[in-house]
């Protein structure tokens, strides 16, 4: 093969490998939804914008003096439960990982409906 | 001469006005905005209708099946049968009505983060104008907050349109694409017609608003008639915000259906979406 042929086929490759590791980084962010079971618990189901899954990460409840009441990993379904805080005000802290923290207020679990 | 000429023309243009709604059926499969938070009854409404012009709506028979399609990033695929939340009702055009279902979703339904994508499989309909039947496999994905699924896979429709590009997330002024299916097969040049949801649906679900959003100054501008490409795929231009229904026609296996010919469509339901002020 030709040296510039060559050339233009490590380059194309090269790019395209920056494309492929650069592709899932571009549209990754973390996404978690809370609901209130109506049975004295609280669902949280969680994953990334770009549909890959949150299995293992960190889910801390902490109360408004930053006391944590709760704390787990999101499980093989996406979710993690935690019990219903007595006092509503709370953060829900979500990390999957160093770049990825998500945090959702006590108001923002969405209340029980039938 | 002009005026012997104006007069034909005049005629074939309301001809032409006239012949649209017949043309432009539409299987609406409706429960307002395509991207919710979940967590939440949903009120779905169908009918089958002209959602650009608002008449004729026409009458539905009960439906062969309704059902929800729901997946989420790696989980598998859910099916869930809504055959049991149909119920019968009147569905309001602006001067016409017909007998159309409602369809009130448990909360618990949409509480799962991802794509639902909402399915009926209409009764075929006998068009008395065209001694026809017309059956329209119909599909509305909605997603809950903002986790993408299964939006890109066929559910096995004998007439489907797959998305190429996510039914829920497009902008107005963007392009949307999707591949004409007749049992899993692409369909190359297949009819295609696109509306636009003109009117807004009443609170309560069950008409039309009176006063259309905009209003073509031809026709012909109704209903947006195309062709897919060689390949099955069509690409659908959405200029403005709202719901766009795309409509491929007799594309589906069955031609016949109690001794006369019989249309199998398939239409998909997409939401684009104005940019936030």
């Amino acid at each position: 093969m030709p040296i510039d042929r060559r050339i233009r086929t490590a380059a194309a490759l090269g790019c395209w490998l920056v494309a492929w590791l650069a592709g899932p980084a571009a549209a990754h962010s973390p996404i978690m939804a809370c609901y209130d079971n109506g049975d004295g618990s609280v669902t949280c189901e969680a994953g990334f914008s770009d549909g890959s899954s949150a299995t293992g990460a960190e889910v801390t409840v902490v109360t408004a003096q930053q006391r944590a009441i709760a704390r787990g990993n999101i499980g093989a379904d996406g979710t993690f439960t935690f019990p219903m805080p007595d006092d509503p005000d709370v953060e829900i802290h979500f990390v999957a990982d160093g770049a990825h923290e998500l945090t959702l207020f006590g108001d923002e679990i969405v209340p029980f409906e039938n | 001469m002009r005026n012997m000429l104006t007069a034909p023309l005049s005629a074939l243009s309301a001809c032409a006005f006239l012949a649209a709604p017949a043309a432009a059926h539409f299987q609406v499969l409706h429960a307002g905005p395509a991207n919710i938070g979940g967590g939440r009854a949903l009120d779905f409404t169908l009918a089958f209708a002209h959602p650009f012009a608002g008449d004729p709506v026409m009458d539905m028979g009960q439906p062969q099946a309704f059902y929800l399609v729901r997946q989420a990033g790696e989980q598998e695929a859910q099916r869930v049968d809504l055959a049991e939340y149909l119920r019968p009702a009147t569905f309001r055009g602006l001067q016409t009505e017909a007998a159309a279902f409602t369809a009130r979703l448990p909360a618990s339904l949409t509480r799962g983060l991802g794509d639902h994508v909402f399915v009926l499989e209409p009764a075929p309909y006998y068009e008395a104008e065209e001694d026809t039947y017309i059956q329209q496999f119909t599909k509305t994905v909605l997603n809950v907050g903002g986790l993408p699924g299964n939006w890109a896979e066929p559910v096995g429709l004998p007439a489907e349109i797959v998305p190429l590009d996510r039914p829920y997330g497009v902008w107005a002024g963007g392009i949307f694409r999707g591949m004409v299916m007749s049992e899993g097969e692409p369909v190359p040049f297949a009819e295609v017609e696109v509306e636009y949801m003109n009117h807004p649906l009443d609170p309560d679900g069950l008409g039309w608003e009176a006063g259309a959003r905009k209003l073509p100054e031809h026709a012909v501008m109704e209903t947006i008639s195309a062709r897919a490409d060689a390949t099955g795929m069509i690409a659908v231009a959405l200029p403005w915000a709202g719901w766009w229904g795309i409509g491929a026609l007799g594309v589906g296996p069955e031609t016949e259906h109690e001794g006369k010919p019989l249309s199998q469509d398939a239409v998909l339901w997409v939401e684009a979406l104005s940019q936030p002020e």
